[in-house]
């Protein structure tokens, strides 16, 4: 794996969480300085990608406490930052700039994560108020709340929509994953995934969206797959110490459904492959020490570029990487 | 037997504004006031090991400090948690309560709702009617005299929410032809005590004004228990009275602990003691009584019938149309249609919305939308209308708001068997649903010939000065406390 570009700050403050857009194209960034960041690549074609400079496109202020995580609707035209002041805020992009349409409020204590369905019209948050909310967005950048639900015993620190069907999945800090289906206008629990010691912090599918990953504070990654047959989630393979600290991030590739990535406490990235020959195996390929100065928080695959990656960390870097399978560390 | 946990069972409303949980290393901030000597002095306070707390004079003598009481009213006056500590709940409100010393002496009052009678009838399979009187014989037997129906005074709540919306409406109309800004509608009812606590805490900064300030039905009963029933029909002071409700709700317990509805005068709660629907059944328990065998007692005895919601012949339990929350939609609309608008509307047609807790209406009048009112039952319902209201696109002029789903019928005080299914559930529901509707007659709150005497008697007309003297109220915002924590996720 290869540091491609470096952005750095004046002053930085932790980041937590970063995404790209749906095409791969912006990337977004928040942190402790309440700030959501828009990045991207400069445009000079005559430049080689390998030279190309990243750029700060616009910084969107409004929160008055700690950025904790963002996400893009899926055609890329709305972005929603979820904060330590107990909102959720939404962005509009209009010819390239964001203009904050709408705050979501409700929760009473920090929102944790955020989310889009697959349709672009239902957004879930989730917070230490141990609630997740449901909303639909309607016409002129309103929200309904659809539901509030609890059901986990403590914090909960990411939720996350299914690829493709209307069913949400959150992972909490009482150690359980979750899978929440709407049945007769109630949100109800359908799956409750047992097998981590310690708290989640994240969750991603792959692109079908019948295998999850989760990993958290006991530092194990978790590969899921759904048995149709036994209705039933079923942990099919288990890295018991991928790090010796915390892991805070993972994301399945969703291009190169063979690869996934992860950041941790012990400063590193690691790479996570699907076995070609087993599918229900799979190997650590790659382990980057020391990719950042401290914590990594975030690691997210781009999407359109199947071996570009981003990571942010606790030094308040953010780092752009290309991996070669083969390549030396 | 062993002691349940009750806090569980406040509305999902309370559960999500922190009832349940108590951040790690928060504590409660009540001070305790201490009587300061003249000198200042460089005394220390010391900690015993059993907890106690001593101050230490300089001369080497200890004082044991007070310890801290907490009660629910402080819980009420903080933004923080409400704590759902067992040992506060239990002292505070509960059948030991109801059976120790509080009431010892005094002249016990029981007000039992619709919705809890529906909820036992369900329970022990009989009639409401049947259920009303035995219960009246088994209060009998214990030596309670004074069954009491909050049908009645939640004819005094529909009479005066309709008053004050139709005045607001008025001015809201004036304020339009002059061109001034009003914002006092949507008026929202103000009968949920959950919904009433959550505005406080949450949305002090706006949707105050907007709250109906006529009281529950189970503080009009307080009001009228101990200040028209004791003077005028028992002649004993307020305070000689001990006023029990029996809700099906356990935030209708933070209601009568509320600082306005005590009185300094006399010392005294309007309501001293809220009992849920469930603990009912562990009272009955308590003293070992199996319902079902005790005889039913005629309700027709001395003033029982005033205060309780029977025909002449007591065959018939009385009630309200309209939802089993109160049905104030209903009412409010029918009285303001007519008194505005000059209109007798005799079926209210509605609309639901994206769930079934959210239902609207509209009053029409030459073709012409007039009136449009709604129905917000449910946390995500309040939701709605709370950001509508704060973003000016509230295009309502009455909500009726409960904060159970279902409304009262559900509430977190109800019989629930925990064993049964979430579907089982729904059922059981329906079922309480349908005997509160159909075990009585509806009758509306200007027929009642009893609480036209007592506002002859004493309010001399609707919402006039009398009547808000002691039937309306009013609320607090609560202020964020601020937290010195810092949260890292």
């Amino acid at each position: 794996m290869e540091l491609y570009y470096v952005i750095k700050e004046d002053c930085p403050e932790k980041i937590w969480h970063l995404e790209w857009d749906p095409k791969g194209e912006l990337l977004a960034s928040c942190g402790n300085d309440k700030l959501i960041q828009i990045w991207s690549m400069e445009e000079n074609d005559e430049i080689p990608e390998r030279e190309k400079k990243w750029i700060l496109r616009q910084s969107l202020d409004t929160h008055m406490k700690t950025v904790r995580r963002l996400a893009w609707s899926p055609d890329g035209k709305y972005l929603a930052a979820a904060s330590f002041d107990s909102t959720t805020s939404i962005w509009e992009r209009i010819d390239n700039e964001f203009e904050h349409v709408s705050t979501l409020e409700g929760h009473q204590f920090e929102v944790k994560s955020v989310s889009w369905d697959s349709t672009g019209s239902l957004l879930a948050t989730c917070s230490r108020d141990k609630s997740i909310w449901i909303w639909q967005m309607e016409e002129g950048n309103e929200f309904e709340c659809l539901s509030i639900t609890t059901g986990h015993n403590q914090d909960i620190k990411c939720v996350l929509w299914h690829p493709t069907e209307e069913m949400l999945v959150s992972g909490s800090y009482d150690d359980t994953i979750k899978f929440w289906r709407d049945i007769d206008g109630d949100w109800e629990c359908i799956y409750t995934l047992t097998g981590h010691e310690s708290t989640i912090w994240d969750l991603s599918f792959n692109k079908s969206g019948d295998r999850l990953v989760s990993t958290g504070d006991d530092k194990s990654v978790i590969i899921w797959q759904f048995d149709a047959t036994a209705d039933k989630w079923q942990s099919i393979h288990k890295f018991t110490e991928i790090s010796s600290r915390p892991v805070f991030s993972i994301d399945w590739n969703k291009t190169d459904s063979n690869l996934i990535c992860c950041g941790s406490g012990d400063d590193s990235i690691t790479i996570i492959k699907q076995d070609n020959k087993n599918s229900k195996d799979f190997i650590i390929l790659q382990k980057k020490e020391n990719a950042h100065d401290s914590d990594v928080n975030c690691t997210r695959w781009n999407p359109k570029k199947s071996n570009m990656l981003a990571s942010c960390g606790d030094d308040g870097l953010i780092k752009i990487w290309k991996f070669n399978e083969n390549g030396s560390n | 037997m062993s002691e349940n946990k009750r806090g569980g069972e406040f509305s999902s409303i309370l559960k999500l504004t922190d009832l349940d949980y108590i951040i790690p290393s928060q504590t409660c901030i009540k001070p305790v006031e201490i009587e300061k000597s003249a000198i200042p002095s460089k005394s220390t306070i010391e900690i015993e090991s059993d907890g106690t707390y001593f101050e230490r004079t300089e001369t080497g003598e200890k004082k044991s400090l007070e310890k801290v009481g907490i009660t629910l009213n402080d819980c009420l006056a903080c933004s923080g948690c409400i704590t759902s500590a067992e040992s506060v709940l239990i002292s505070a409100q509960s059948v030991q309560e109801f059976l120790g010393t509080s009431s010892r002496g005094k002249t016990i009052v029981i007000s039992l709702s619709p919705q809890s009678r529906a909820s036992l009838a369900s329970h022990f399979k009989i009639s409401s009617l049947s259920l009303v009187k035995k219960l009246q014989t088994f209060f009998k037997n214990m030596g309670i005299d004074y069954l009491f129906d909050t049908n009645f005074s939640r004819d005094f709540s529909l009479l005066e929410s309709a008053n004050e919306f139709v005045e607001r409406f008025k001015q809201y109309k004036d304020n339009i032809s002059s061109n001034t800004t009003s914002t006092s509608l949507p008026m929202l009812s103000s009968a949920c005590p959950g919904w009433i606590c959550y505005a406080e805490k949450t949305h002090g900064d706006y949707i105050l004004p907007y709250i109906s300030t006529t009281k529950s039905p189970q503080q009009i009963m307080g009001t009228l228990v101990k200040y028209y029933f004791s003077k005028h029909i028992i002649h004993k002071e307020p305070q000689d009275i001990y006023h029990v409700t029996i809700m099906p709700c356990y935030d209708k317990k933070l209601e009568a602990s509320r600082n306005d509805f005590y009185n300094d005068i006399f010392k005294t709660k309007d309501v001293d003691c809220v009992l849920s629907t469930g603990e009912i059944l562990e009272l009955l328990s308590e003293k070992n009584v199996d319902l079902m065998s005790l005889e039913e007692s005629e309700l027709l005895h001395g003033h029982n019938n005033e205060f309780f919601n029977i025909t002449t012949d007591g065959k018939d339990l009385i009630g309200t149309s309209g939802s089993s929350s109160g049905g104030y939609l209903e009412f409010v609309l029918k009285y303001a249609a007519k008194q505005l608008f000059n209109v007798d509307v005799d079926k209210i047609e509605y609309k639901v919305g994206r769930n079934p807790d959210f239902k609207e209406t509209f009053l029409k009048v030459n073709g012409e939308t007039v009136l449009t009112f709604a129905q917000a039952f449910g946390f995500r319902n309040i939701q709605n209308v709370v950001r509508k209201i704060k973003n000016g696109k509230m295009d309502y002029h009455f909500i009726e708001i409960m904060a159970c789903p279902s409304g009262c019928i559900n509430g977190g005080g109800q019989i629930k068997d925990t064993s049964l299914s979430v579907q089982a559930n729904k059922l059981a529901l329906q079922e309480t649903e349908s005997i509160y509707q159909q075990q009585q007659i509806p009758r509306s709150p200007l027929d009642n010939d009893y609480v036209k005497k007592i506002y002859q008697l004493w309010f001399n007309g609707y919402f006039t000065p009398d009547s808000k003297t002691n039937l309306h109220t009013q609320y607090h915002r609560i202020e964020k406390t601020i937290s010195a924590l810092n949260i890292k996720w």
